[in-house]
């Protein structure tokens, strides 16, 4: 099957290959070709006290096979100019690479081999558990990235999505070799495959290129990954993480939403892109232009999860203006939860989304992403192409209802980073109906076991 | 004034072609306004792009950050527009908006639908506000705040943020490079609207500006418009650019600072060629060679064998005067600075005396390469790439001469480049260590 944009743009070409699902984008104005090799999955298939498992055996298929070390198979895969990453998230793994046209046969090939004959060396896999243990005890040092990792925590207690999907560091220490190689055994099979090839690459030249790679893998489907219901929060719970010397909070409020299939979702996406998602629009507008609060202000939801999304409201104010504008923000999301969009915002969203989806499909790195959320979501390939006229089919009068019926205005997370000293008070005070819980920006990280 | 056909006269000056697909041109007003045009029918959409040559190396010492803070400024009112006109306009219009200040240059960018209303409406914009900009108290201080809020956030609070300010500050000490383009928090909070007017009338200035337009338009239409728009706009008297060399670093320098961190950082930096320096193009190999990649030397010493960090990353400064190449350390907790500024020197030293195989050589052309294309896959790829090297090196066919420089370098020339760069005496180094670590 192809789809191909109105007037100009990638032409996108779907079709089975040995079980597994072969998607093209086809662009042929520059010689290189972008590659997914997405195995469905992801880290809501890690066990229980295994986080970490599926991103551990990702990595480690590009850390020597059953033909070449480590070194080599990296030396030669440099060599080629191309490159290649394991990234696992919540629902798929993927190895992500680009390359040369030229050099697209010979990086194809070393794709087969790393996930068709890995060597899963034990020694390889004790230095990667230790350097991803690292690079999570890194993480927190940036203060962006440590607010996401409190509001995931906040947001998904006691549920698997509240698990890293690079894993937990005591879990990724109790992982072994043989988990490994079973949960390559698991996931690398073709009825989990989805390979999307874009650039300068036809689908016959396509399919030719990843016929070894999609005939070596068995025919047989995974497990399901069941993902169980996301549950909501009650009232208001503020989660302050405590790093000294802050002088800004980077911000969050949030609450889980609908999942991609949900038949609000589309209108969902729309009020909060007409709430918090240009520079205009009331939440930026508020927070940043009228009070300059913030240098970011914005609203998002996910429209393409497979599980439960949440709508996140963003902001960094400084420290001083933290308790003013978290009420602020408070309000704003009532109102917005009440169902009760400012006059003329819904269409001037749909209107902006309309004009704006052209930028969206302009070239293949832009549509990669949504094509394979799209295709994790069982929705046919042509629906990002559909947008437009969905957008005009929306009935923008009843965006608000929809909002309002899927978000309870009283219960949401707020995670913020800020030095506790300075911040917990004021909060209590002014939000006395809330639970306000004080975390150390190193929880988690077990540094005490390491230095001893 | 000149007549009205006299200042619409549109010269062409030059042409490139990049690949079968791919062709730019420069033409020029008489006003000095340079145009640079690609037509790219690949997708249905353009971007439109204006950069001014002025950056944080034409500030005051004195009052650093003014123009980033201007270019804050840009998205307020005109004579002609109500603040937030320009913003709503734009995005009823679906338009991606933004721009950037650094060193050498800012630039404002928007990309649309292929549309001639579209264009017709950004050009109405660009104009105005590039001379009727309003700079009143009240907008000025609103937007204050969310400048300091940026700095807060990208530097004050912001690990590697505040080790960049901090290793350029060490590294320079006379050249304007020296001071961040977000400014100092002391020169933001004593700025007045009368020093940004003055700033404003001295570089916001026909020819002192470049428009790239890249994607779906119709070449002469698009000129016409351009010129009938923008040809009625006076020239100003441009100063000269700071004319200061940075004088050769004489000893290697360390400066180290104390943050709340979990994992130490550093910069290890060397001052390095500008960016029309031929060895530019010769360091970036290098780069490729010690930083890209699991099998990279740097990589395999430093975080592989001797286990002392655990990233790395290589960054070749992009400017139009003397820069410098940066490599960004995540240490493992404990490593010592000095060991692993001893593994960094030893590594680029054996680079300085040992042969490059093929293998790295290749390596480090077909990488460079992906990279360049990867950047030239959209319409604002291309328009920032022609962008930048109109404005820093007045001509925007550099932006493609990367593949004729990597192929022409050979081992030998990336060796002399290596020893002329990585002297330990033109070292600077820069680390954040968790407290009670800095002696």
């Amino acid at each position: 099957m192809t789809v191909a944009a109105p007037s100009a743009g990638p032409r996108l070409h779907r079709q089975q290959v040995h079980g597994a699902t072969l998607l093209t984008l086809e662009d042929h104005s520059l010689p290189l070709v972008r590659t997914f090799v997405a195995l469905r999955g992801g880290a809501l298939a890690d066990p229980p006290g295994g986080a970490g498992l599926n991103q551990v055996m990702l990595d480690l298929l590009l850390r020597g096979t059953e033909l070449r070390c480590r070194q080599e198979f990296n030396a030669t895969l440099e060599q080629l100019g191309s490159t290649l990453q394991a990234v696992t998230g919540a629902t798929a793994s993927v190895l992500r690479g680009v390359c040369l046209r030229r050099n697209l046969d010979a990086t194809l090939e070393l794709v087969a081999e790393a996930l068709l004959r890995p060597a899963l060396d034990a020694a390889e896999m004790s230095s990667l558990v230790d350097e991803i243990v690292e690079s999570l005890r890194a993480e927190r040092d940036d203060d962006d990235t440590l607010s996401e990792i409190f509001l995931r925590r906040a947001l998904y207690a006691g549920h698997p999505l509240g698990r890293s999907p690079q894993g937990e560091i005591p879990e990724l220490q109790c992982l072994e070799p043989a988990a490994i190689r079973a949960a390559h055994a698991e996931r690398v099979r073709a009825p989990a495959a989805i390979v999307m090839l874009a650039g300068d690459v036809t689908p016959d030249e396509a399919r030719s290129a990843v016929e070894p790679l999609l005939a070596g893998m068995p025919r047989d489907a995974p497990p399901t990954v069941e993902i169980p219901p996301v549950g909501a929060p009650t009232g208001l719970h503020i989660t302050v993480v405590d790093k000294p010397e802050r002088t800004q909070s980077p911000l969050r409020l949030a609450c889980p939403v609908v999942d991609g299939n949900h038949p609000d979702a589309f209108a969902f996406w729309v009020g909060t892109v007409a709430f918090g998602g240009t520079f205009t629009a009331p939440f930026c507008r508020e927070v940043r232009d009228v009070r300059g609060w913030s240098y970011t202000a914005h609203a998002d939801f996910d429209r393409r999860g497979l599980h439960t999304q949440p709508i996140v409201l963003r902001s960094a104010p400084s420290t001083d203006d933290l308790v003013d504008c978290l009420a602020l923000e408070l309000d704003l999301y009532r109102e917005f939860a009440a169902g009760r969009l400012e006059k003329g915002t819904a269409e001037f969203a749909r209107t902006f989304l309309l004009n704006h989806f052209p930028l969206r499909v302009a070239t293949v790195a832009d549509m990669m992403v949504p094509v394979l959320r799209n295709e994790l979501l069982c929705l046919p390939p042509g629906e990002l192409l559909e947008v437009p006229g969905r957008l005009e089919a929306l009935d923008v009068d009843g965006v608000g209802s929809r909002v309002r019926r899927n978000l309870n205005a009283d219960n949401l997370v707020v995670v913020l980073v800020a030095t506790a000293d300075t911040i917990a008070t004021p909060l209590r005070q002014r939000f006395p109906d809330a639970v306000v819980d004080v975390v150390d920006y190193r929880e988690g990280l077990h540094l005490e076991k390491k230095n001893a | 004034m000149a007549s009205s056909k006299a200042c619409q006269r549109v010269s062409f000056e030059a042409v490139h072609r990049f690949n079968p697909v791919l062709m730019a041109a420069r033409f020029r007003l008489a006003n000095g306004l340079r145009i640079v045009l690609m037509p790219d029918r690949r997708a249905a959409v353009f971007a439109f792009q204006t950069w001014f040559c002025v950056g944080s190396k034409h500030e005051d010492p004195g009052l650093t950050g003014i123009a980033h803070l201007f270019e804050h400024l840009m998205f307020k009112g005109t004579h002609a527009h109500p603040p937030g006109a320009f913003d709503r306009e734009m995005e009823r219009r679906g338009s991606q908006t933004n721009a950037a200040t650094w060193v050498d240059w800012t630039y404002y960018t928007e990309a649309l639908a292929a549309r001639s209303d579209n264009l017709e409406t950004v050009v109405g914009f660009e104009v105005d506000r590039m001379t009727n900009l309003i700079l009143d108290e009240a907008t000025f201080r609103s937007e204050l705040e969310v400048v300091k809020n940026e700095r807060r956030m990208m530097v004050d609070d912001s690990v590697t943020g505040a080790l960049s300010e901090l290793l350029y500050a060490t590294a320079y000490t006379e050249h304007p490079y020296r001071w961040p383009t977000i400014g100092s928090m002391q020169h933001l909070e004593a700025a007045t609207p009368a020093e940004l007017e003055r700033f404003y009338r001295t570089y916001y200035a026909p020819n002192n500006a470049t428009l790239v337009l890249v994607g779906a338009l119709d070449p002469i239409d698009t000129l016409t418009l351009l010129a009938k728009s923008y040809g009625p706009l006076p020239p100003q008297s441009i100063p000269a650019p700071p004319d200061i060399v940075e004088p050769k670093q004489e000893a290697a320098k360390l400066v180290l600072m104390e943050r709340p961190v979990v994992a130490p950082q550093m910069m290890i930096a060397f001052h390095a060629p500008a960016q029309g320096d031929p060895r530019h193009a010769q360091l970036e190999m290098l780069s490729e060679i010690l930083t890209a990649g699991d099998n990279a030397r740097l990589y395999r010493r430093l975080v592989t064998d001797d286990r002392l960090a655990t990233e790395l990353v290589g960054y070749v400064s992009p400017f139009a005067e003397p820069g410098l190449y940066e490599i960004v350390v995540t240490a493992r907790p404990g490593a010592e600075p000095e060991r692993i500024i001893d593994a960094v020197q030893q590594e680029v030293e054996r680079v300085c005396r040992e042969p490059l195989s093929i293998a790295e050589v290749d390596k480090a052309r077909n990488g460079l390469e992906l990279a360049l294309l990867e950047g030239l896959g959209s319409v604002e790829g291309c328009a920032e790439a022609l962008g930048h090297f109109e404005t820093t090196r007045d001509d925007f066919s550099e932006a493609f001469a990367g593949p004729a420089a990597w192929a022409d370098a050979t081992p030998d020339d990336l060796m002399r480049a290596a020893a002329s760069i990585f002297r330990p005496e033109n070292r600077t180094t820069v680390a954040a260590l968790p407290a009670g670590k800095v002696a």
